[in-house]
């Protein structure tokens, strides 16, 4: 579906939906010089959302900022990972009873802009998780030709578990509704959650939908040190979806 | 009994002096404290009596009977470090809920003393 066809549709049925309670979950490690801008853009939005940062432990003053803004933020007393960091904000969900959690990343690289859109994609298509995807809309993505290697070798990977193509299994900028935020209370991986995580839901009769968006961009570099990261997290993280699989 | 087993015998001793000292200082953990002092134990027996690795090296057909002994410890070891990945990967699970629980508490304390104020 392309993203004019997919935004006329949406703009048809946002009036009629009832108010639900939305969570912004906003890992974060290390972010005293981003947070501020994330926290202020979800809230130049015009949209009724509650934020929680989770502050993973930092070292620097994250916490500190994420409060001045008068934002609830859990501080983590030890650094558990992303996965840990994201669970910690799925419980808090759950307790305080909302119905949808959106996760944001604390290091700006999502825009607060697109949310709307996933809120009304998890809406209007009845699903259950909504992933903003870099690579539904080929304009504007250049990679790295290793890195386009590594994106298709995911995406095909996970096709073959799920047998629904997720261009972009690595986004942590996801939707997910009541049911799914009851299901992370339960589970949610630890060192590499995005595409795990998948691999989790396959079983559970999970209704998954991509919609396009852009990120800012983080530059990945070239040098050697980050090819030899590169190919160990792809191992690792094969590994830990395939072990996963056999898991549930 | 030869010196080698005597050396052996003495090292082993050594070990157990050790373990009990650690016991004693509260640094090890009584559930891993008898598993090393078993260790100890079976060590000291088998220096000084040799017979049963020998007369079973010969049974398996291992020439020479220190081999048996190497492999023995081999699959200890084996076991002993399974056995720890095991208890690590418990202990990651019970301090990562742990850390999530106080995160949450904390700010349930948080806005409990806000309301009171």
């Amino acid at each position: 579906m392309s993203k004019s066809a997919l935004i006329s549709k949406q703009e048809n049925l946002t009036s009629n939906s009832t108010i639900k309670k939305v969570l912004i979950i906003v890992p974060a490690y290390n972010e005293e010089l981003n947070i501020a801008n994330v926290i202020d853009d979800i809230r130049s939005q015009d949209i009724n959302v509650d934020i929680l940062v989770v502050n993973d432990s930092s070292k620097d003053r994250t916490s500190i900022v994420a409060r001045e803004r008068g934002v609830v933020t859990l501080d983590l007393p030890c650094n558990l990972g992303i996965g840990g960091a994201v669970q910690t904000g799925y419980i808090y969900a759950h307790e305080h009873n909302y119905d949808i959690a959106i996760q944001f990343d604390g290091d700006g690289q999502h825009k607060a802009e697109e949310i709307p859109c996933l809120l009304k994609a998890l809406e209007n298509n009845n699903a259950d998780m909504v992933i903003g995807s870099r690579f539904l809309q080929s304009e504007g993505f250049k990679s790295s030709f290793l890195r386009r290697i590594g994106i298709i070798y995911f995406s095909n990977l996970i096709y073959l578990i799920l047998k629904q193509r997720i261009t972009d299994t690595t986004s942590g900028f996801r939707a997910v509704n009541k049911r799914l935020i009851k299901l992370f209370v339960d589970y949610y991986p630890d060192d590499y959650p995005e595409p795990e995580v998948l691999v989790y839901l396959h079983r559970k009769n999970v209704k998954i939908v991509e919609i396009p968006v852009t990120m800012k961009h983080r530059e990945f570099g070239t040098s050697s040190i980050h090819m030899f990261r590169a190919v160990y997290y792809v191992i690792k993280v094969t590994l830990s979806i395939l072990i996963n699989l056999i898991r549930f | 009994m030869e010196n080698n087993q005597i050396l052996a015998i003495i090292i082993n001793l050594f070990l157990l002096g050790f373990i009990i000292n650690s016991i004693k200082k509260g640094k090890l953990k009584e559930k891993y404290a008898l598993l090393w002092i078993f260790s100890a134990l079976t060590f000291i027996l088998f220096s000084a009596w040799f017979e049963p690795i020998v007369h079973l090296a010969k049974l398996i057909g291992i020439i020479n009977p220190i081999n048996l002994l190497f492999m023995f410890g081999g699959i200890y070891l084996i076991f002993i470090v399974l056995h720890f990945s095991f208890a690590l990967s418990k202990s990651h699970d019970n301090y990562k809920t742990m850390a999530q629980r106080v995160a949450l508490l904390e700010d349930k304390l948080k806005k409990h003393k806000d309301e009171n104020n």
